[in-house]
């Protein structure tokens, strides 16, 4: 590696020199060719998922637009009968949990799963296997999950959820249980692609590209997957504390068993405000890689605007509780989170006056993507504005749970969202065939949603001004809100004559036959280069942050395989990856190749959570077999080590082929899996201290603490267990095997002992989760570390086998690490959840 | 790769600020949510915050002269934004009584 990074320090103008080897772009073309008819669903490359993803996610935005309109008939009039109560309910709470959870986050994701490879100089992003399986999970999922509308199944709980309303008694049916399990897996595949987005934009960018000159699309995408890593995990913990009252009557929101309905709001909203970021961020970060190519021009303040996607990221975090401001929170806790809901508005002003600065200064084409980016600032500005006026608590408490807030973030959520994605829709769909789609109907699409939303949303400010509250199906004709609910619903259907216009337009142009794709925009970034299956023919160096203005001929030195890694190296499909920050290369990482696994993984996952639902229970654990099974058989294809050491990647440039410990890829992706893993567990924790907050005695009458001498003996067994992986890991793996196995054994001994300990302990306190919400957090937590203790039986079992067969040395050791990385992790929560049981009540009492 | 390449300490360089502003925000949350707080406590923690603040503007200053990296510039204006969102959320912990009882 020194003497490749010495290599490279010299570049001469283009990496490889012409002319390039006979049958090298035909042995390339034939490894990354993508395959037809229906084993295409076996394709894993991120550019046929990515279509997927966003095909399936436009399908939902099309599909809970209809509820939406639905809804609307039903307003339209005063008591109108069109719409039960029932329905309604149905019918709201789909349409706002179809779009934010099956559009909203999905289409995000997918675009950049679709974008990135391109944009970032990669052959594909390092996880190819998991984009595929994420996508599937939230194809099977998603479309289980809205189909149990046309069984009367659906949720009715509204998007939020709120207990008590969905707590068992309120909500019997199985409605509740569908959004729970549904929606909370459909979560883990967001967190998938975070873990993948992550990873790529850190590691597989083109020699060069620098952070400094990353598009800042590429930077927008790092924070929202970043928060996605922190936010997720609490709307996880939530709906299974939910889901596991619901099933097992543990009264974690229940008020008179000491549980609080306003813990499930605080968890909700924890994801639930990042989340109106990790939808909009994205929607910026491809504002402001468009308005650069629609104005000519260098993006004003680039870094600015870089560094206010961070701010924002962090700054989105404190705002979760202005949803809650009618709550019951103290003035100074409202008073807090109202100050930091003002405070965010001025990195996203940053942003704002950047777009506008940049289109001032240059000369703007007025096409289709314009008019969207245009109608975008008008909406998201006056969205940001309402959202200053809700800000302020006085006025919050005015307008709270009224079409004023409906008004509010449709404004934010369309302008900020959907009106930019169009607007990328429009611009990047040259990518696909070359074609791109018709500018005089795009102004009719342009035209009809622009007006179709501000005559459907606008009104909406002033039925909630006049008092109409949210969710209510139907209201009197006396109410004085009749002639503003019409206007509101003709808006609507102009707004949908916009879209079903632009999709009989994508339709058409799709038709059309392919031709060369060349740069219609002119624009500046990487994904306008010639590409194919395997993306570029060679990896461009990248010098400057503009690479298609600034670096002349990069296009057709990068298409004729004059830069890095021109065909394949080792006669599998390979990218290169690079250091984080200066992005200089390490070594060629090898990608999976095309597999069922993935797709057979995600059905079974799916079909083990919606089966479950239904209390299917022998289908539903067949299915959680079969996606076990899949998900073992891929691990273990997946650490293989190639023939080769090293390989070249350019005139005399060698570099290594895959890469252990803290440098890989898989090191980081576990990782990552870990701080999701441990802030679902500290999600848990803060139940548990909410709950013990609120309690005069802790612990409550009934409930006792475990002998200290239980607690501190799962302790000692836990951590001997991690420092008996620790010593394996860092003493045996290469060459003691026999030993290796004897330890790992013994390690899981230690982990299964500590975990029955605690339990014992526990149950000579007489733990009952049921009698209260104490108990149940404590139980919560213990369930908690017993999933963790049944996957590290697997990867114990799996490790064992691994190193019998001889696959876990040298170049194989990277399922070893990572394991222990899982193992050490698993090992910390559960200490800290055994030692919080222990001394929180004790600190409290004194 | 870590000396060539130090992801953390150029991570820390620019969340640092951001950081501090976090610490402030969920302690000042944290400690008026659990019970009667204290206006010495939050005094104390918020000029803690401030200067801290402060220390990391002037060290961003200092090193930003004559660059122009997005480092450089991200360490500053996280700084600049960090010191007005905490003294934003204090003029409620100034306004406001910090415990209703008192």
């Amino acid at each position: 590696m020194t003497n490749a990074m010495k290599s490279t320090a010299s570049l001469p103008a283009t990496p490889s020199s012409l002319p390039r080897p006979p049958g090298e772009l035909e042995q390339l073309t034939r490894i990354w060719k993508t395959p037809k008819g229906f084993r295409f669903l076996t394709s894993v490359n991120n550019t046929n998922i990515g279509l997927l993803y966003i095909g399936t996610a436009l399908l939902f935005f099309v599909l809970a637009g209809v509820l939406a309109l639905l809804l609307r008939v039903q307003l339209a009039v005063p008591d109108n009968t069109f719409l039960s109560p029932a329905v309604y309910n149905q019918l709201f709470t789909m349409h706002g949990t179809v779009m934010m959870f099956l559009f909203a986050i999905p289409v995000v994701e997918a675009i950049a799963v679709y974008l990135l490879p391109g944009m970032l100089g990669a052959r594909d992003l390092p996880f190819p296997r998991l984009s595929a399986y994420a996508f599937w999970a939230y194809f099977f999922g998603g479309l289980g999950f809205f189909c149990s509308i046309f069984a009367g199944l659906a949720p009715d709980g509204g998007w939020f959820m709120y207990p008590p309303l969905t707590g068992k008694e309120f909500s019997p049916g199985l409605n509740a249980d569908f959004w729970l399990l549904g929606i909370g897996f459909i979560e883990i595949s967001a967190i998938a692609g975070a873990i993948e987005l992550i990873v790529g934009i850190l590691f597989t960018r083109a020699h060069g590209m620098t952070l400094g000159k990353m598009p800042v699309y590429a930077w927008s995408m790092l924070v929202v997957a970043v928060m996605i890593v922190f936010a997720f995990p609490a709307v996880i913990a939530g709906t299974t504390l939910l889901e596991l009252e619901r099933a097992f009557d543990w009264p974690f929101f229940i008020a008179a068993r000491g549980g609080d309905p306003i813990l499930w709001q605080h968890l909700f909203w924890f994801f639930g405000h990042p989340e109106v970021y990790i939808i909009f961020l994205p929607a910026a970060g491809m504002v402001s890689t468009m308005i650069p190519s629609i104005a000519g021009t260098p993006l004003v303040g680039r870094k600015a605007i870089t560094v206010a996607l961070v701010v924002v990221g962090f700054f989105s975090f404190a705002l979760w509780a202005h949803h809650m401001f009618t709550a019951g929170l103290g003035p100074l806790e409202a008073g807090l989170i109202s100050a930091a809901s003002m405070a965010v508005a001025i990195p996203t002003a940053i942003q704002v006056f950047g777009w506008i600065a940049t289109l001032w200064r240059g000369k703007v084409t007025w096409g289709s993507p314009a008019l969207f980016l245009m109608g975008f600032m008008f909406i998201f500005v006056l969205g940001g504005l309402t959202g200053v006026m809700v800000a302020v608590v006085p006025f919050d408490w005015q307008v709270h749970d009224t079409y004023f807030i409906v008004a509010h973030l449709h404004y934010v959520l369309i302008g900020g969202m959907v009106f930019p994605v169009f607007a990328g829709l429009y611009y990047w769909l040259p990518l696909i065939k070359g074609q791109a789609m018709s500018e005089a109907w795009g102004r009719w699409v342009f035209g009809l949603m622009f007006a179709g939303f501000n005559i459907a949303f606008f009104p909406m400010h002033l039925t909630g001004m006049l008092g109409m509250p949210r969710r209510v199906y139907t209201y009197g004709a006396d109410m004085g809100w009749s002639g503003l609910n019409m206007l509101s619903t003709i808006g609507a259907f102009v707004f949908a004559a916009g879209v079903v216009l632009y999709f009989i337009d994508l339709v058409r142009t799709l038709r059309k036959p392919s031709r060369p794709i060349g740069n219609p925009w002119h624009a500046a970034t990487m994904e306008w280069l010639p590409n194919e299956d395997y993306a570029t023919r060679s990896i461009p160096q990248v010098t400057s942050a503009d690479p298609l203005w600034d670096q002349p001929g990069l296009a057709e030195q990068v298409e004729a395989g004059q830069h890095w890694l021109p065909g394949t190296r080792t006669g599998l499909r390979e990218t290169i990856l690079t250091t984080p920050i200066a992005a200089k290369p390490m070594y060629v990482m090898v990608l999976p190749g095309d597999s069922w696994l993935p797709f057979i993984a995600a059905l079974g996952t799916a079909g083990f959570f919606l089966l479950l639902t239904i209390q299917w229970n022998l289908v539903a654990t067949l299915c959680g077999i079969a996606a076990i099974v899949s998900i073992i058989m891929w691990l273990w294809e997946s650490d293989r080590a190639p023939l080769q050491t090293e390989v070249e990647i350019g005139d005399g440039v060698m570099l290594p082929v895959g890469m252990t410990g803290p440098r890989s890829h898989s090191w980081w992706g576990t990782g990552i899996m870990m701080v999701v893993d441990l802030t679902i567990f500290a999600s848990l924790l803060f139940a548990f201290i909410h709950i013990s907050m609120r309690l005069n005695i802790c612990p409550p009458p009934g409930a006792h603490l475990p002998n200290a001498f239980w607690q501190y003996s799962s302790i000692a067994l836990l951590l001997g267990s991690s420092a008996l992986m620790e010593f394996a890991r860092r003493t045996l793996v290469d060459q003691h095997t026999v030993w290796l196995r004897c330890v790992t054994v013994l390690a899981l001994a230690c982990i299964v002992g500590g975990f029955a300990v605690v339990m014992l302990g526990q149950q000579s306190a007489g733990l009952d989760p049921t009698a209260h919400a104490w108990s149940a957090t404590i139980a919560a937590m213990l369930a908690y570390q017993g999933f963790h203790v049944f996957i590290l039986a697997i990867i114990g079992i799996y490790l064992f086998l691994r190193s019998w067969d001889g696959k876990l040395r040298g170049r194989n050791r990277g399922s070893f690490d990572n394991s222990a990385l899982i193992w050490h992790g698993s090992v910390l929560q559960g200490v800290i959840g055994t030692l919080a049981v222990s001394l929180l009540p004790q600190w409290m009492g004194a | 790769m870590q000396k060539r390449d130090p992801l953390f300490a150029s991570v820390m360089r620019v969340c640092a600020p951001l950081l501090v502003w976090a610490a402030h925000f969920f302690f000042c949350y944290a400690y008026v949510a659990a019970g009667c707080a204290s206006s010495a406590v939050l005094g104390v923690t918020t000029v803690l915050a401030l200067s801290a603040c402060c220390g990391l503007l002037w060290l961003s200053w200092r090193s930003r002269i004559g660059k122009g990296s997005l480092l450089d510039l991200g360490a500053f204006l996280a700084s600049v934004l960090s010191f007005i969102a905490i003294t934003w959320s204090t003029l409620p912990l100034i306004f406001m009584a910090a415990c209703r009882s008192a």
